[in-house]
């Protein structure tokens, strides 16, 4: 018996089993699935945006970011004093010009881990980076995370201890998405998803990106390997 | 209908049985691989525009479903295999596999069961196969290689005493 005729055999075998359920249950528990996951994430990010307000004051503490982006000057001194003492940021350079901009920066604040996004690109280098800074994340490209993973279920969590917003809006500012992570108030068990969406951006062009989600997921080696 | 339901329609009437057999195979249970498949569908149907430019769809969703079952196994060790003189105890001609075919699957160990029902039943190749399951191309060959030898001397006539003993 060859490898073919044994596969045969074991299809033959297999034949009579066969999936019932109508293609219309199926569409319907799929658009239930996707109401529900619009809803997590509305809900997420509204979780994080009156995180932000309760905490507007601690995240505008540290400074508004990118002065150098930006061109203004100010109550930056905080962040300029900070960022000289400790470890150079760590960006990803866009691949064409302008060389000047970056498609992402992370640098360090205190306990805080300071992301900038400007551009959607090397997400998994981003995601790789915060990781190695201790922050055990899952980065996407859309408000969806991963189908490896689910949602992190806890009674009783605060966002804002864990992601603060720059914008106290939670949208982009002229610079991208900038945001903090205490890599530290990661609760255990749970994983911080950060989806950054791309809307309103065609692939490829530099500026700010899309809303941002932000949730938890629960800590498995699929998701975190995802 | 929109023309996204009627692709995923039909691409669900092509495949469901196909991945029903592949789960089936993986998990040992029918019951258990019919919800989980129906699961994963619905899932793949919730990001359709990001599955269907998936290169194996099939793959996906039987990925998917294996995924959601992870968790159960570890709970309830349902890998189990099935001991070498034990006979399946049902038998429902016209619904239901073939229960010898049924039974030398499942004397596999469950990585090598993986492996066959994605390379028998989807019909992916060494390097999908390894993406789908998350191993080296390497071990899926091994596994391969270990389970035809296996179910080809159960499943020839007097080939079990030959090969195992």
């Amino acid at each position: 018996m060859n490898d073919l005729d044994l596969k045969a055999i074991v299809r033959d075998g297999l034949a009579a089993v066969r999936l019932e359920v109508p293609a219309e249950a199926v569409l319907a528990r799929g658009q239930a699935i996707k109401t529900r996951r619009r809803s997590v994430l509305a809900g997420a990010a509204a979780v994080v945006a009156a995180a932000v307000a309760a905490g507007g004051l601690a995240v505008a503490g540290p400074g508004r970011p990118a002065a150098e982006a930006s061109g203004q000057t100010g109550a930056r001194s905080a962040v300029s004093r900070a960022a000289s003492t400790q470890p150079q940021p760590r960006t990803q350079p866009q691949p064409s010009r302008p060389a000047t901009v970056t498609a992402w920066t992370v640098t360090h604040s205190g306990r805080w881990l300071r992301v900038t996004i400007r551009q959607l690109a090397d997400l998994p280098g981003l995601q790789a980076t915060l990781r190695a800074d201790g922050a055990r994340v899952v980065v996407t490209g859309s408000l969806a995370w991963p189908s490896a993973c689910s949602p992190w279920r806890s009674a009783n969590y605060q966002m804002g201890d864990v992601i603060r917003m720059q914008n106290v809006t939670g949208l982009p500012s002229r610079d991208g998405s900038e945001f903090y992570i205490d890599p530290a108030q990661i609760p255990a068990g749970a994983l911080l998803f950060i989806g950054q969406s791309p809307v309103g951006k065609p692939p490829g062009v530099i500026g700010p990106p899309g809303p941002m989600a932000s949730g938890y997921l629960t800590d498995t080696p699929a998701c975190f390997g995802s | 209908m929109t023309a996204d339901s009627t692709e995923f329609t039909a691409f669900y009437q092509a495949a469901r049985n196909n991945c029903l057999r592949a789960v089936y195979v993986s998990t040992g249970s029918r019951d258990a691989a019919e919800d989980l498949v129906a699961e994963a569908f619905a899932r793949a149907w919730a990001r359709w525009r990001q599955v269907r430019r998936h290169p194996a769809p099939q793959a996906w969703v039987v990925a998917t479903a294996l995924n959601a079952n992870v968790s159960s196994w570890r709970r309830r060790r349902r890998e189990q295999r099935l001991p070498d003189d034990q006979q399946l105890p049902w038998a429902d001609p016209g619904t239901s596999a073939d229960p010898d075919v049924m039974a030398a699957l499942l004397r596999l160990p469950v990585r090598q069961r993986q492996v066959i029902a994605l390379r028998f039943m989807l019909d992916l190749d060494t390097a999908q196969t390894a993406r789908t399951l998350g191993m080296a191309p390497g071990t899926v060959t091994a596994h391969t290689a270990r389970a035809i030898a296996r179910l080809r001397a159960e499943l020839t006539s007097g080939g079990k005493q030959e090969a195992w003993q």
